[in-house]
């Protein structure tokens, strides 16, 4: 009986005996089922983002149907540009030469319905909306050249190994698919055409080369530090009182 | 009605813990985790050690909320998540030592002047200063209400082993609660003297 009645006193008495855990002990349960869980979800966002990156490189894009925002489209029209360079040559040489200024037209419209197809203009004061719809062949897209109006007083055309430095109005008889042209420009200020891609990518490097590893560090963490105190609005503010 | 309102609020909870809901843990958490204290303040003596056993085992409530099928009380089930988490820490930590003589009983104590007496927090002491092998078996008996055959399973031990250390733990009780018993009378017979 009485080692019942020892089970029994224990029982009643420490059966709800309660003891208030610490005050820590609370945020390390939640820290570990919280780090339990997140994984979870970092693998699921991890996957949900190489899906959409695998979807997209693997995707076979030439065949793919989409439908363009017809706002972004820039839909190129094929001009026929017969006086852009070499009827110049036979013109007189006190006439300022002016050439055409070129503009790249968008239908947008069309742009929209025919995403591949090219709008050739052959005359030059036809509509925009007039104009025929052809397949776009891909080396005329990637030939298209927007050019500016230059006023010119002289040309100087460089020939295979020799330079022929002349007036306009002579004639001078060149193999054209081996010709290098440059406008010389009329105002003071000069302009120089370079139509070498290879112009190009020196003038890339030389402003490559001016660009400084600090400086753009330093820009980086501008950046960084604007965006994590919020600091894009404060900029916005500014631009908004100038 | 009262009782009704808070079994289907316990339901609630159970649910949102489910679906992850921070709040609903916190409200389990706060509800449990006293009370999962002096669980295994019961089988630890050490009171940073059976918060750490008590925090384990409310994490695994959490994690493996889904096997609660609701039969029998949702403490029942925490309860015996974190007995066997307390069991486990006893097995990694101590080697149990099974065999604890004792000294013949002396006499058997008043169990009536000793009850009204004796506070929780007397009775939890002399559970601490038990053998942990003793303890362990009067805790998952005396207390939790497990049988001898379960015991044994848990703490893989022989069924005979159990019941011996069950009725050593209790003799031992028996003879520190005599020995109490006998401190308050001197102290009552004093008190009284004085007055």
């Amino acid at each position: 009986m009485d080692q019942q009645k020892i089970d029994r006193l224990f029982r009643e008495k420490l059966d709800s005996f309660e003891v208030a855990p610490s005050a820590k002990s609370w945020s390390e349960v939640e820290k570990r089922i919280g780090a339990d869980r997140n994984p979870i979800k970092f693998y699921w966002i991890a996957a949900a983002v190489s899906a959409i990156i695998i979807s997209w490189v693997v995707w076979p894009q030439e065949d793919a149907e989409f439908t363009p925002i017809a706002s972004e489209v820039d839909h190129p029209v094929l001009e026929s540009t017969p006086d852009l360079i070499f009827p110049i040559l036979e013109r007189e040489t006190q006439e300022k030469l002016i050439q055409p200024k070129v503009r790249r037209q968008v239908n947008a419209q069309l742009a929209a319905q025919e995403p591949m197809k090219v709008q050739v203009k052959d005359v030059p004061n036809q509509k925009i909306e007039d104009l025929p719809l052809v397949e776009l062949e891909s080396k005329i897209a990637v030939a298209m050249v927007e050019t500016e109006a230059i006023e010119t007083t002289a040309i100087e055309v460089e020939n295979i190994g020799e330079t022929i430095e002349g007036q306009v109005d002579k004639k001078i008889k060149v193999d054209l698919s081996k010709v290098k042209i440059t406008y010389i420009a009329a105002t003071t200020e000069e302009i120089k055409q370079e139509k070498d891609s290879v112009g190009a990518f020196k003038k890339f490097i030389a402003l490559a080369g001016k660009i400084s590893p600090g400086d753009v560090l330093a820009d980086m963490k501008t950046a960084k530090d604007d965006f994590i105190n919020g600091g894009f609005k404060s900029k916005q503010k500014d631009r908004g009182s100038l | 009605m009262l009782r009704i309102n808070k079994s289907i609020t316990e339901e609630e909870l159970i649910a949102d813990c489910r679906k992850g809901k921070a709040s609903a843990q916190r409200s389990i958490y706060d509800r449990l985790a006293p009370k999962m204290l002096g669980v295994c303040l019961r089988y630890i003596k050490d009171r940073e050690e059976a918060e750490h056993v008590m925090i384990g085992g409310i994490v695994k409530v959490f994690e493996k909320l889904d096997q609660f099928k609701g039969e029998g009380s949702f403490e029942g089930w925490v309860r015996r998540i974190v007995v066997n988490d307390s069991l486990m820490y006893i097995r990694k930590n101590r080697n149990m030592s099974l065999q604890t003589d004792i000294d013949s009983i002396v006499e058997s104590p008043n169990f009536g002047a000793i009850d009204d007496l004796l506070q929780v927090e007397d009775l939890l002491k002399l559970i601490d200063e038990l053998p942990i092998g003793y303890r362990t078996v009067f805790n998952l008996y005396a207390i939790e209400g497990y049988n001898h055959a379960e015991i044994s399973k848990m703490l893989e031990i022989n069924e005979n082993t159990s019941k011996s250390q069950l009725s050593r733990a209790r003799k031992w009780l028996q003879k520190r609660l005599s020995e109490i018993e006998s401190e308050l009378e001197k102290e009552i017979t004093n008190g009284s003297a004085k007055n």
